[in-house]
């Protein structure tokens, strides 16, 4: 054998064979495949954590509340028409002020003038950006320029539960179940008001912190309701939107359905559209005593999300 | 060496088994006929809930009413968990149209997959509460 002679050595070494580049390239393709879902899980994974620090804000802006009125806001409903939420009255207290002042209670309702135009602001705090749908889908709620909808709010307050606790066997309660809505629950953080009652409240009245008898880190304050499927329909309304007594709530809702099910069919279950999102396996909440917390999906209905809803339920809840 | 192997096999089962997730609930499939006053709804939704009041609970099952059938099975629907449920019915002449019945009902349904028929008697529509 004749030793190779270090000229043509070197001359085999000057370029790369096609079977090296394939491979080169291959291996490239191979970690570029790897490394694209992975981007958007990370994607997903920051738009969560931007939903779970909204509600944060929606905590302690609602405890700072809390501290200025001795309540949780109530929802207020003059002369019948259905009035501004507590997506409205903590304006100030989450560094909204400028909108907080030009909204007024006292004009008749959200459709109504100032309230009804106010919905045209957007507020980041109110919309997850794991779900696009930033507007309202119902006609009712078109801007003055005729063209726009008012944004509308990812996040509800908890109403109560509706339905039966299994602990005692009674069922939990209702302000005029008789409503076409099929009415309000008066048992949660938010609900139009705290005692239940069949006669239109004059006053509506807020929750206090020592009324949540469960525990605040163990009652739903607030949750998430931003999941496919509710674009359409009416399920979403203005941000502004409250309550009207007897009648239908946007800015807080029942608890009685299983996450990500119920959506706004048309007849009276618009108080009972599910919480969900569209993170992956369940949805953020704020329990009341301000933590953020993400529940699973897989939680069952009567033994965990409705004791969770009720704020003096008295229910034993097993863990979840 | 040896060491080295068992190690890698150790890491590679952890690596299959993942970590570990919560246990879904079972569902079940319910499909069958839906009528009112025993002609077929044309449009709406079935809403199956465990029946609290008989102690019952797990998953929720939803199924979509088209042509006068219902099965959770289809697209949009959920399947539901089993056993005593409050079944809540509505129906629309067609796709937003009228309003033609919304009642509960509380039925027995097996613990695995069912078949029911569901009849919703006339005068039992309730009107919505206007524009909402």
């Amino acid at each position: 054998m004749h030793p190779v002679s270090p000229h043509l050595r070197r001359q085999r070494r000057a370029a790369f064979t096609l079977i090296e580049l394939l491979v080169v390239i291959a291996i490239i393709a191979i970690l570029i495949g790897l490394l694209l879902p992975a981007v958007q899980k990370v994607r997903e994974a920051a738009a969560r954590m931007k939903c779970q620090n909204n509600l944060k804000q929606l905590g302690i802006g609602l405890h700072s509340y809390h501290d200025a009125y001795g309540t949780f806001p109530a929802g207020v409903s003059p002369g019948g028409a259905t009035g501004i939420g507590w997506t409205s009255f903590i304006l100030p207290h989450i560094e909204q002020a400028a909108i907080g002042q030009i909204m007024n209670p006292a004009v008749g309702g959200y459709v109504t003038g100032v309230n009804r135009t106010a919905g045209g602001n957007r507020i980041a705090m109110y919309l997850c950006p794991s779900y696009d749908q930033e507007r309202s889908n119902s006609t009712i709620d078109n801007m003055p320029d005729g063209t726009t909808f008012a944004f509308t709010t990812h996040y509800y307050g908890n109403a109560g539960p509706k339905g039966t606790n299994l602990t005692t066997g009674t069922a939990y309660t209702l302000n005029d179940p008789t409503a076409s809505q099929g009415g309000l629950a008066a048992d949660g953080v938010l609900p139009f008001h705290a005692a239940a009652s069949a006669t239109n409240p004059t006053t509506p009245t807020g929750v206090r912190i020592t009324g949540i008898t469960d525990g605040t880190s163990g009652t739903l304050m607030l949750f998430e309701e931003s999941w496919k499927g509710l674009e359409t329909g009416g399920s979403l309304r203005s941000w502004v939107r409250g309550c009207s007594w007897s009648g239908d709530c946007t800015a807080m809702k029942n608890v009685t359905n299983a996450m990500n099910t119920v959506r706004y069919n048309g007849g009276g279950n618009y108080n009972d559209i599910s919480m969900g999102s569209n993170h992956t396996g369940g949805c953020n909440v704020a329990t009341a005593d301000g933590s953020v917390r993400f529940l699973s999906s897989s939680l069952d209905l009567n033994r965990v999300l409705l004791p969770l809803a009720s704020r003096a339920g008295g229910e034993v809840i097993a863990n979840y | 060496m040896r060491v080295q192997v068992i190690a890698f096999a150790v890491l590679a089962g952890c690596l299959a088994l993942g970590c570990g997730k919560d246990a879904e609930p079972t569902r079940n499939r319910v499909s069958g006929k839906a009528t009112f006053d025993g002609k077929p709804i044309p449009f709406g939704d079935v809403l199956f809930t465990p029946d609290a009041t008989k102690k019952n609970s797990g998953a929720q099952g939803i199924a979509n009413i088209r042509d006068g059938r219902f099965d959770t099975a289809a697209p949009g629907g959920k399947g539901y968990g089993g056993g005593p449920a409050v079944i809540r019915v509505t129906g629309f002449d067609r796709e937003g149209g009228k309003l033609l019945c919304e009642q509960e009902f509380q039925v027995e349904l097996p613990p695995g997959d069912a078949t029911h028929d569901i009849d919703v008697p006339k005068g039992k529509a309730k009107p919505p509460g206007g524009d909402i």
